[in-house]
């Protein structure tokens, strides 16, 4: 056996080796069995974890929470048509009927067919139209002297919030 | 041998040993180790989904259980939104409002909508609705009632347009109402 620097070299050689390969066998045998059987016992809870709540109950639980979803979605977007009504009684001169009205409620737009006295009247009330703060805009569709009246069509456009609740 | 051939022998042998040990250690200690970090990734992100699972699981149970015990809000619920089309229910309706407002019902036609989905991959389900025009008659005081009623009955019924014609006289006005309920499949 050789003795001095090479037999030192040998033994070197042959502890890193032995190290090495016990790191090896380690990896491979001991902790990659214990990560594979660790995945295996979550991949177990996770099947036992869907079989907690049966079919039905899910089913049952999308039906509720969609219930809810979609109720609260179709409440946020309910209109108060009837809000035309109470602007209407508000913002209409003493000498003004109206015949005939159309409310839109995706336009916003309500249509109105209306008579007043003369036509310093109509101009009043287009001014109190224009006044309202629930009006965005309005259009004299037309206008018409007829038997001591003025027969008039106007549109109105009614902002956003208005038909909200 | 002689002692020098000998130490070269050996040197010669542990260099092999060394260099046999780092091809070993790149070809299969190295392979090896990155299959560990794998492993360990899939474990960390399995115990996320297992923990994550189970908080769900739990949540859903409490809400199961609230849901069974309360079963006003079940039917709360089925009253503003059916999950059905009930369409006897929504003419009752219509008609029910009618006779306590004081208007009467000259007509009512249905045509049922396409459902609307809320978003592709979303779990909630669709909802259907019905278009219904009504045309009715009665005092202006009698409509304006009816309409309010309509917007405000437990079953969610949006006016989409109103149409009233024979004002300016003294006749009772009539006014075609197109509603739009809904439900959910």
């Amino acid at each position: 056996m050789p003795s001095g620097v090479p037999q030192r070299f040998l033994a070197f050689s042959v502890l890193v080796f032995i190290l090495v390969a016990l790191g090896y066998l380690g990896l491979a045998y001991g902790y990659a069995s214990f990560l594979h059987s660790q995945i295996a016992d979550g991949k177990a809870k996770l099947d036992e974890l869907g079989r907690r709540i049966s079919a039905d109950d899910q089913k049952e639980l999308t039906r509720l929470y969609s219930q809810i979803s979609n109720t609260q979605k179709l409440l946020s977007s309910h209109v108060l048509a009837s809000r035309a009504f109470t602007f209407l009684e508000a913002n209409t001169a003493r000498e003004v009927t109206y015949i005939g009205a159309d409310l839109s409620v995706p336009d916003r737009r309500l249509t109105l067919d209306g008579a007043a006295a003369s036509y310093d009247e109509l101009v009043r009330q287009l001014a109190s139209y224009k006044r309202a703060p629930e009006v965005e805009r309005i259009n004299l569709e037309s206008s018409e002297a007829v038997g001591g009246a003025v027969r008039f069509k106007v549109n109105l456009i009614f902002k956003p919030a208005i038909l909200k609740p | 041998m002689r002692p020098a051939t000998k130490r070269l022998f050996s040197i010669l042998a542990s260099s092999g040993l060394l260099i046999g040990t780092i091809i070993f250690f790149s070809s299969a200690v190295m392979p090896e180790y990155k299959n560990i970090q794998q492993l360990r990734g899939e474990k960390k992100s399995l115990d996320a989904v297992v923990g994550e699972e189970d908080r769900l699981i739990n949540t859903a149970s409490q809400l199961l259980n609230e849901y069974q015990n309360a079963a006003n809000l079940r039917d709360n619920l089925s009253l503003v939104l059916p999950r059905e089309e009930a369409l006897p229910g929504m003419i009752n309706q219509i008609q029910g409002i009618a006779r306590s407002t004081g208007v009467t019902i000259e007509g009512i036609n249905v045509e049922n909508l396409p459902l609307t989905h809320s978003e592709k991959s979303s779990i909630v389900e669709p909802v259907g609705s019905f278009k219904a025009t009504v045309r009715i008659r009665g005092s202006y005081e009698a409509s304006r009632s009816y309409v309010q009623s309509l917007e405000t009955n437990v079953r969610i019924i949006d006016v989409d347009s109103m149409a009233i014609s024979g004002g300016g006289g003294a006749g009772p006005l009539t006014t075609n109402l197109v509603l739009r309920t809904y439900y959910q499949r």
